[in-house]
């Protein structure tokens, strides 16, 4: 790991740390906009990294943003940073300079946004969110406006984790301008980072399982011994260590091929990886802290309900098997020649030539 | 929980270079006739011939020193060469153990004679190597131990019984872990020692036990007064328990925990695509992103091994992890092709999908139980 990465995580840490605690995620569920941590992570710039200085931007590049979301769901901060980060540099390409707002975007591809009344569904805290920009299909292009989402009729609705997906309603598009893209090559570019994005949370959300479950293990004592003295307890912990290590490693390899050839295929994998895995976390977990980890009282359930929201996200298990499918499909290469990168000579291994 | 952090490691351009001739070596033996892709290849495929061309190419012992005949080359390289052998399923049971922990051990724990005597035959892929661990009373509870050396003149005399020994009917030598000194409760590790014993040897008789699907790979070593000379002792007298542990890190994590099967796995997509079945591709594409999540963390713990870092732990969880997706393949391909396994088809994938069924209880157990493993880890993080 560089330095500069694990001084970036460091940093967001302590204040997640101090911000992201139990009752500020309670005090969010009932209805209260987290403003103080959200005010600091703009402040510190988080919000527009990986965009460039001189169009208004924190620099640093994808492998900082990635690790800072991994801490952010180690802290499961109720905060929209990585579809915040993606706005923003949305902007940064096409309009050259940001001013740093609550942003995020939408991809109009439920029928009820194609005429006004435009609706938009599931939009990442809509009801906190300034501005959402659309991205609709005009003739085969993309197009997309600046909507003022203060103006919006806001429909509450939330997610697994209570992180609010709304549906915005409005009759005005604004101004319309064209993207460079299909509608498809910039969904398919959104919903990679988004993808990418829900695998380093997740890492960071299983992260936390594990520590809780340590944490538990150590205290609650039954038959005169602490949990962590039973084999069955023992089981729970190495099923959900070996996830944590699985998850880290597909985010070190996955995140270190973004915007690289390599990406389409290694965020397939990754998002598969994690979503097939976050149940295996959250169960064990849940099963270990048995009653405690059923209430409300207790936040073990912070971390499994994002994991059972995010592993949807971004494009769930079937989504992306779908994708390499038609990608193993289409090529000639060997499963083996793909997962090393290195093509063979004549026929390939492990074939019955 | 820094210890489960794992980096990402990018071979570098001489390495893929180094991929492909290994590569190119097989694909050409195999077009000859030299071998046929087998599930499983590095417990059940024995070939002298085929590790002698290996040895031959420089590829047996590649990390150990050039003075022993080695080429002194990275822990990398040796872990190319090894996933290309199982990837495609080559004969190379016959030199596995000698390559994998035998070399390397007696290359950090031996006498200058035991170097010289031993290496460079193994690095030629002429000198094979059992294990001598497990008994008939001492399984996954290996340090209760019962076969004894005793001191006499000039050497040692063993005695006691050593079972599931793969390969001792084919290897030339066994390291056997012996009890030195009686058991002290209180230090339950201790009294342990490691003795290179000759399997031509008087006293030695070796019998097989047949594997569930007939064949022969495991056996029973009994060793009758079988002397053993004061220089073919590994190291130091007592220390055997802490020197066996050493090189554990590699076996557990190596590629050999997760590729067992994947020779299966690869022919099956090669036939989904022929069939041009996309739902059994997307089905077969989660095992394969399975296998890349396992590959990354066993090539970072390789990458960590290299700088001498402590990886037991993530190393113990490859294993884990790896033995059940080994087993997993068959489990979900069987659903995706539907046909008759047997190990005598014609069919090369029902053969290998009967050889990956019919190994499969071997993946969780060999080289230290699921149970043992996940002991090991629980305890692992709560005092990390």
């Amino acid at each position: 790991m560089n330095e500069m990465k694990s001084f970036i995580e460091d940093t967001v840490g302590k204040i997640l740390r101090d911000l992201s605690t139990k009752e500020q995620r309670e005090r969010f569920e009932e209805g209260e906009w987290a403003s103080s941590l959200w005010k600091t992570i703009q402040e510190s710039g988080l919000t527009l990294l990986g965009i460039a200085e001189e169009k208004g931007g924190g620099g640093g590049d994808y492998e900082d943003v990635f690790a800072i979301l991994r801490v952010v769901g180690k802290h499961a901060a109720p905060v929209p940073l990585a579809e915040v980060i993606y706005a923003n540099q949305f902007l940064a390409a096409h309009e050259g300079e940001v001013e740093d707002k609550l942003r995020v975007v939408h991809f109009a591809e439920e029928s009820s946004s194609v005429h006004s009344p435009y609706k938009l569904i599931n939009v990442p805290y809509g009801r906190y969110i300034d501005e959402v920009i659309v991205i609709r299909q005009e003739d085969h292009q993309a197009s997309y406006s600046i909507v003022n989402a203060l103006v919006c009729e806001i429909e509450k609705n939330d997610n697994l984790a209570a992180e609010p997906r709304d549906s915005l309603t409005f009759s005005n598009l604004g101004e319309t301008k064209k993207l460079d893209l299909s509608f498809k090559e910039a969904l398919e570019d959104y919903k990679k980072f988004l993808a990418l994005s829900r695998v380093a949370m997740m890492t960071g959300a299983m992260e936390s399982v594990l520590a809780l479950s340590i944490f538990y293990s150590k205290e609650r004592q039954q038959f005169g011994r602490p949990l962590h003295k039973f084999q069955a307890i023992q089981h729970h912990l190495t099923a959900m260590a070996g996830e944590v290590a699985a998850a880290y490693a597909t985010l070190a390899v996955a995140s270190a091929s973004y915007l690289s050839d390599l990406e389409k295929e290694q965020i397939a994998m990754a998002k598969i990886e994690l979503s097939a895995n976050a149940n295996v976390v959250a169960k064990a977990a849940h099963q270990l802290h048995a009653g405690i980890g059923m209430t409300y009282e207790h936040e073990l359930h912070h971390f499994t309900r994002r994991l059972w929201a995010w592993r949807e996200e971004g494009g769930n298990e079937t989504y992306w098997a779908d994708q390499l499918a038609s990608l193993y499909q289409a090529r000639e290469e060997t499963i083996w020649e793909s997962i090393t990168h290195v093509k063979g000579e004549e026929a390939h291994a492990g074939s019955t030539v | 929980m820094r210890q489960l952090q794992l980096p990402a490691f990018e071979f570098t351009e001489k390495q893929k270079e180094f991929r492909k001739e290994v590569r190119s070596f097989l694909q050409a033996e195999k077009q000859k006739g030299t071998f046929d892709t087998h599930a499983d290849s590095w417990l059940s495929g024995y070939s002298k011939e085929f590790s002698k061309k290996i040895g031959a190419k420089g590829w047996i012992g590649i990390t150990f020193p050039k003075e022993y005949g080695g080429q002194a080359r990275s822990t990398i390289d040796r872990y190319i060469i090894t996933e290309e052998l199982l990837a495609f399923g080559a004969p190379v049971a016959s030199h596995w153990f000698a390559d994998r922990q035998s070399g390397p051990l007696i290359l950090k724990f031996g006498t200058e004679e035991q170097k010289k005597f031993f290496i460079p035959k193994i690095v030629k892929g002429e000198c094979y190597f059992s294990i001598g661990l497990s008994e008939p009373n001492s399984g996954s509870d290996l340090a209760s131990l019962k076969t004894t050396a005793e001191k006499v003149d000039g050497g040692w005399i063993v005695n006691g019984m050593k079972t599931w020994t793969s390969g001792a009917h084919h290897s030339h030598y066994m390291i056997t872990l012996c009890r030195t000194s009686q058991q002290d409760p209180k230090n339950r590790h201790g009294g342990m020692s490691q003795l290179i014993i000759d399997l031509k040897s008087d006293g030695v008789t070796i019998r097989p036990i047949q594997f569930l699907t007939g064949e022969h790979h495991f056996n029973e070593v009994f060793l009758e007064n079988v002397f053993v000379p004061d220089n073919r002792v590994v190291g130091e007298v007592g220390n055997g328990w802490a020197q066996g542990l050493t090189e554990l890190a590699f076996e557990r994590s190596g590629p050999e925990r997760i590729l067992s099967t994947f020779p299966l796995l690869e022919e099956a997509i090669r036939l989904l695509k022929e069939k041009e079945d996309h739902r059994g591709l997307m089905e077969a594409s989660k095992l394969v992103s399975r296998m890349w999540a396992l590959r990354n963390m066993s090539i970072g713990i390789a990458a960590l091994l290299e700088e001498k870092k402590d990886v037991n732990l993530a190393a113990a969880l490859v294993k884990d992890l790896g033995n059940s997706f080994e087993q997993s393949v068959a489990e979900l391909i069987r659903l995706l092709l539907p046909a008759m396994p047997s190990k005598h088809a014609e069919d090369v994938y029902a053969r290998m999908l009967a050889e990956s069924i019919l190994h499969g209880p071997g993946f969780t157990i060999r080289g230290g139980t699921t149970e043992i493993l996940r002991g090991i880890v629980g305890k692992g993080v709560i005092s990390a």
